[in-house]
């Protein structure tokens, strides 16, 4: 079982953070992609299947997008109600990771973003989450994880 | 209140929030903020209260997120579940106060929030100037309506927020009134418009 990659889109849509894991030595990168296809097509596309299912059955009844899976890949989604989206893409093996994208948002974003004065929260057209802190705290967290590799 | 918050406003100020030891210090902080706006901008308390505003306004963009980590909160259906929420949650968790909502107008898009104490303005007694033009012009806590209009804009609605009356003007109650002018819609990624 393995985690591949991590982002985050903002309310306005645009992948403030990219996070892609290799299973080597080197670490991955850390916002490279964000502007890569792969980025917007999966952005797109999950935008989308969660307005279908949000059009599924009556209104009062929340039908949330949690995940989808490919072949080879499954793509978890938690969406805020500030509409700042986390993504995890992983093995289609594991199929439930809520609550680590929860932990991700209400306790690391939360704490390194939202509550650092400093960092931007709502991201100007060029700017990222590059927050080294954010960034060691999440890798420790997702690497910890059980599912990890 | 809606059903998908985990606790009450109660149980997450009892048990969930990390409190300022000492609230005095959070008071006579924001007191002094308040001063030295009214000093640097020589006392043209329209301008101060703007500040305070925009301060106000920063702050709660920040301020949302960590009210729905802490409460789990989804969107509210309707303004008066808003409403709820904002006395019932907001106000509890982070002032420790439960202002009374009231004063709904009849298309339900404006109401008012009672503030029966206010942590913001102990101890403060606006100075009695020969115009009295203090009493007049300033709005002590103006920040709690930027706070507002900020975390507020950030799960989309757009209101306005503002003060009506404040005990410090010798008002009998201190309250805001907040209108709700539209549903922002979510943004759509580019293309898909």
């Amino acid at each position: 079982m393995t985690l591949h990659s991590f982002y985050i889109f903002d309310r306005h849509c645009r992948c403030v953070y990219s996070r892609e894991y290799t299973q080597g030595s080197d670490g991955g990168s850390t916002n490279r992609s964000n502007e890569s296809d792969t980025a917007k097509l999966m952005f797109g596309m999950l935008y989308s299947l969660k307005n279908i299912a949000s059009k599924l059955g009556d209104k009062e009844a929340r039908n949330n997008l949690k995940s989808l899976s490919t072949g080879k890949f499954r793509l978890h989604l938690f969406e805020t109600a500030t509409g700042l989206r986390f993504v995890i893409v992983s093995d289609p093996a594991i199929d439930n990771l809520q609550s680590v994208l929860w932990e991700l948002y209400s306790n690391y974003y939360v704490r390194n973003v939202a509550q650092n004065a400093l960092s931007p929260v709502d991201f100007a057209c060029d700017e990222l989450l590059a927050n080294p802190k954010f960034v060691s705290e999440t890798d420790r967290f997702l690497s910890s994880l059980p599912v990890f590799r | 209140m809606s059903k998908t918050t985990r606790y009450s406003g109660d149980e997450m100020w009892k048990n969930n929030v990390e409190k300022i030891q000492n609230s005095e210090l959070f008071t006579l902080t924001y007191g002094s903020v308040v001063s030295q706006l009214c000093r640097d901008f020589n006392n043209n308390y329209q301008e101060v209260n703007q500040q305070l505003d925009r301060m106000g306004y920063n702050i709660g963009m920040r301020l949302i997120e960590e009210f729905l980590a802490k409460t789990g909160a989804q969107r509210c259906q309707t303004f008066k579940e808003t409403a709820e929420m904002i006395s019932k949650v907001g106000f509890k968790i982070f002032l420790n106060i439960q202002p009374t909502v009231t004063n709904w107008t009849q298309d339900g898009k404006t109401f008012s929030l009672v503030l029966n104490e206010n942590p913001l303005a102990d101890f403060v007694e606006l100075p009695m100037g020969p115009d009295n033009r203090i009493c007049r012009d300033l709005w002590y806590s103006q920040v709690l309506c930027g706070v507002l209009r900020g975390a507020l804009q950030m799960v989309q609605l757009d209101v306005d927020v503002w003060f009506v009356k404040d005990v410090l003007r010798g008002d009998d109650q201190t309250e805001l009134r907040l209108r709700l002018n539209k549903f922002l819609k979510d943004e759509v990624p580019a293309g898909e418009d």
